[in-house]
């Protein structure tokens, strides 16, 4: 048998945790270096993966199978194929950084660490695993944590608040998408969860697949975030430390657009044509809204919070296309955005470490005093508004040009937002960074080397991924044209 | 023979001996280690018992497989139970502490005879040992006037609950002219069904609904949750559950053809019992009562598993009411050592535990989510297979209400644990926690975490007790 790397990607972390729970709460720098040491094999194994993949075969990869539970049909099984990989690598770039970006964290630093990265091992599990018993498991552990993360070590004084309404409407969310499972199983008569067998045997008729398909939008719809749902993620995202928010804004929000094109599409492709409609509108609430609302924010998490709902709404928009440029639109655009929200998040905690607050209004001139910082919200900000050479101009392109060709009226409308989007990234760096100093700000250091690193790791992928985005569009093209080909059977 | 009913035999000479050692001036802690010997006696004997098969008293008495796990489960349970009741319990049950032994063992005796009686007056008969023993132990702490109450108003609904059941049973009766569960199994198989016949089972149903804490019986838990004794709180919570469970598990296999024309009636009942449980649980702020209404929920739940009639719903049943004895119990187990300490029981007497005792604070956490149903924990392993064989039989909406419900319960499940997490102690030094306890958390952790993921040798182990009990 070979070297099980998947489940070694999900076992160096926890392995990872156990360690930082026998360590005292006094011995903190042994705990950060065990999360750097353990999140970084974690990476190297994710990009060990990227390049191993043999792109020739396509399909599922690396593929461990156990027997868990035979009566039930429950089998452990882990393998990867061009859709899973890209977010494995996301994930792992986003944990690693997450965890460099979080050194400043004092108070009870053993429990943060032992539950970021539990959160992170969740994800992992989510985007490897076959078996939708273990998908069930990993996607509830990776919104557990949330709770005690935000609640605990966030800011402002609503975090609480903040911490409960995620976590309660993720399990809302949640509860839809485990009786979509259970349904799905029950409806194919099979007696396995085994996805890849469901995906090849498994027929479903129309007026289940009509309710089914609706029962896993609300629920991985509530994730995306898709409006009407999206409330719990700006207030998410501003009371969470950042490395939460990375990681939250980053990975966990890809677990819905994840779950719809890893179960929903490929099992109920009818549908998809039913509810398409439907999930275009709600789109575009997203996209322009969630765009309008950003402008009006002071906080710079809310925008970001606010622009991340405008730009998952690129995502869903992208899917209701139902065509192969949209949907590796959509794919790609996942990935970038977890790139680019990750980079938002450091780049603004760094600063806020220092300044101890992000309100537009109050900051200044802060290019002035810490060039480091708003260098890297620029570029995040360029990145995140469509500039050319970053990922994102890639995706964001693709989801455009099948919008416009699919409903050429709300295509042009989400291309509109762009302009917004423009207009209130470009409005807050230049109030925020440029412009008179504040004079409160006029003894701020700038980031230390230190602080650095995560941001620069981030800039080089975006960078990278969106100069060649090949290494990720083609990686993701093999498994988007299998949902296509089901797409149009029906 | 006697081999075969030796565990009740020994049961009873101990509680016998307890009640003697009443007469005789022993120390408190020679009759805890005691209990606590006795119990792993106990145990054993049960394990070494069981794989015997055998009917005995003119088939009034089933040995199986079923009823020796049962016996297991709820010695074990008793043994918890004898092991959290140290030196450090109320005053009132120290002074008496072999009378509160005996009823303990009596009310076990009577449990675990309810896991056996196959025939009508032997159920009922060791139903009420097991009920009135708690009657007592509910209103032990004499001088407190709250836990009188909370006797007294057990005593009075489970009277007339069990009044109720022999109502209901006179009814049946009359239809059967039996009172061995067989002929009545047979009987129930090819009886014409009438009105009268339904409402005379919908009445004999009450006493173990009321066991259960099923809803329109289930008005007594917040009271007697609050009022006894944290050690009999939990035993009532665990241990009662269990049996309670294991005899309508034997109910239901036996008049299969009766309850499962009432099918939709039942999962309404489960449907109200858990909403209703969960929706007042959410205003509580003593932790015993938020409890007891959360326990009125999880009764919901099981009932879901119980009224599928099927072999893989009612397995899964018997997997979670056993995942649940762990998990309320670490529950009850860290309340009852904050208990010991500030004496409150109040939401806010948890503040600060994760900084004052690490290890009780993460299993009470752990216990909660998994009461929750939050994976990767066993209580979602096993309300995933009740739900399974729920949806299995089509009920998409009982699984969506149930899977909602699990939500709402999250919601106040984390105002505990918030408690716990969020907020820093009012006291500096930390908690003192006994080793027995240290203990008992680890395994309690790791029970809750490993059956989770690898629920397999649990739900192994329910299949073939349910094989046994079905025949």
């Amino acid at each position: 048998m070979n070297f099980p790397i998947l489940s070694s990607i999900l076992i160096v972390p926890t392995l990872g945790v156990l360690l930082i729970l026998f360590c005292k709460p006094e011995q903190k720098t042994a705990i950060r270096v065990i999360s750097v040491i353990s999140t970084g094999i974690t990476l190297l194994l994710a990009i060990f993966l990227m390049i191993a993949y043999d792109r020739q075969a396509g399909g599922y990869q690396f593929m461990e199978f156990i027997p868990w539970i035979p009566q039930w049909g429950i089998n452990y099984i882990l393998a990867v194929d061009g859709l899973s990989i890209p977010l494995v690598f996301l994930n792992a770039i986003a944990i690693f950084t997450g965890v460099l970006a979080s050194w400043y964290i004092e108070d009870r630093t053993k429990e943060f660490y032992a539950l970021l990265i539990f959160l992170a091992t969740g994800v992992f599990g989510v985007f490897m695993t076959q078996d939708l018993f273990f998908f069930a498991i990993f996607y509830e552990v990776a919104v557990l944590p949330m709770y005690l993360l935000i609640a605990i070590w966030g800011s402002g004084k609503n975090r609480e608040y903040a911490a409960f309404k995620l976590t309660l409407m993720l399990f809302f969310g949640s509860a839809f998408v485990m009786g979509g499972i259970l349904y799905l199983y029950k409806a194919a008569g099979l007696n396995t969860f085994n996805l890849m067998e469901l995906k090849r045997l498994a027929q479903y008729p129309k007026e289940v697949q009509k309710i089914l398909f609706l029962l896993f939008f609300i629920g991985f719809g509530s994730i995306v975030p898709s409006f009407p749902m999206h409330t719990w993620s700006p207030e998410g995202h501003a009371c969470a430390p950042t490395a939460v928010s990375m990681l939250h804004a980053g990975v966990l929000m890809k677990l819905g657009g994840y779950g719809l094109l890893r179960i929903a599409i490929p099992l109920l492709p009818s549908g998809l044509h039913d509810w398409a409609l439907l999930m275009m509108a709600l789109s575009m609430c997203n996209i322009v809204y969630g765009a309008f609302t950003a402008i009006a924010q002071d906080d710079m998490k809310f925008m970001v919070g606010f622009s991340s709902v405008s730009h998952m709404g690129m995502v869903l928009f992208g899917i209701s296309t139902m065509t192969l440029t949209g949907i590796n639109g959509a794919a790609f655009q996942m990935f970038a955005h977890g790139l680019v929200t990750a980079l938002y998040f450091s780049s603004i905690g760094v600063m806020y470490n220092k300044t101890h607050t992000r309100m537009i209004s109050e900051l200044g001139g802060i290019a002035n005093v810490m060039p480091r910082a708003a260098f890297f919200f620029a570029i995040a900000g360029m990145a995140g508004l469509g500039l050319p050479g970053f990922a994102p101009f890639v995706a964001e392109l693709m989801v455009f040009i099948a919008g416009v060709s699919k409903y050429p009226i709300y295509g042009i409308i989400a291309v509109i937002s762009v302009v917004v989007t423009a207009f209130y990234i470009i409005r807050c760096i230049q109030r925020t960074y440029f412009g008179e100093t504040n004079p409160r700000w006029k003894d701020m250091k700038d980031a230390t080397n230190f602080e650095v690193v995560p941001l620069i790791i981030l800039v080089i992928a975006l960078f990278v991924f969106g100069m060649y985005p090949r290494l990720v569009l083609d990686l993701m093209q093999m498994e988007t044209k299998n949902i296509i080909a089901k797409l149009a059977l029906m | 023979m006697i081999i075969y009913i030796l565990p009740e035999i020994l049961t009873f000479l101990m509680a016998v001996f307890f009640l003697l050692s009443a007469f005789k001036k022993i120390s408190m802690e020679t009759l805890h280690k005691t209990g606590m010997f006795f119990s792993i006696i106990n145990i054993l004997i049960i394990l070494f018992t069981i794989n015997l098969n055998g009917l005995f008293f003119y088939g009034t008495y089933k040995i199986d497989f079923f009823s020796q796990s049962i016996k297991f489960i709820l010695a074990v349970g008793l043994f918890f139970i004898i092991f959290m009741a140290d030196k450090r319990i109320e005053n009132t049950i120290k002074k008496n502490y072999g009378e509160f032994l005996f009823f303990l063992f009596s009310s076990n005796l009577g449990m675990m005879m309810l896991s056996s009686a196959l025939e009508f007056i032997t159920l009922f008969l060791s139903l009420e040992l097991s009920s009135y023993t708690m009657f007592v132990l509910v209103g032990f702490l004499k001088n407190k006037k709250i836990s009188a109450e909370a006797g007294i108003k057990y005593l009075f609904i489970g009277a007339v609950a069990s009044a109720l059941t022999l109502y209901g049973y006179s009814i049946i009766f009359s239809y059967f002219g039996d009172t061995s569960l067989q002929a009545m199994r047979i009987g129930s198989m090819f009886m014409m069904k009438d009105v009268i016949l339904y409402i005379g089972f919908i009445f004999f149903l009450t006493a173990f609904f009321f066991k259960l804490a099923i809803l329109p019986f289930s008005f007594w838990a917040p009271d007697v949750y609050q009022g006894a004794s944290t050690n009999v709180t939990a035993y009532i919570a665990t241990v009662s559950k269990v049996a309670g469970v294991a005899v309508l598990l034997r109910i239901f296999v036996y008049f299969f053809p009766i309850f499962a024309d009432q099918e939709k009636i039942l999962i309404l009942i489960s449907i109200l019992t858990m909403t209703f449980g969960n929706l007042v649980a959410v205003q509580q702020k003593e932790l015993k009562r938020l409890l007891a209404y959360s326990s009125i929920a999880q009764a919901g739940y099981m009932l879901v598993g119980l009224v599928m009639f099927n072999k893989s719903g009612m397995s899964s049943t018997l997997f979670y009411v056993t995942a649940y004895l762990v998990m309320n119990f670490t529950v009850f187990l860290v309340i009852d050592q904050v208990e010991k300490e500030k004496g409150s029981t109040e939401l806010t007497a948890l503040k600060g535990l994760s900084q004052r005792a690490p290890l009780l604070s993460l299993s009470l956490l752990l216990a909660l989510l998994s009461l929750g149903g939050v994976p990767p924990f066993v209580g979602f392993t096993g309300k995933w297979f009740i739900f399974s064989s729920a949806i299995n039989k089509g009920y998409l909406t009982l699984v969506l209400i149930a899977f909602l419900n699990s939500v709402i319960s999250v919601y106040y499940y984390l105002l505990v644990a918030r408690q716990a997490y969020l907020f820093m102690p009012d006291e500096k030094e930390k908690m003192k926690v006994t080793v027995p306890v240290r203990v008992y958390s680890y395994f309690s952790i790791v029970f809750i975490i490993v059956m989770g993921f690898y629920p397999a040798p649990l739900l192994n182990w329910a299949e073939k007790a349910i094989r046994y009990l079905v025949g």
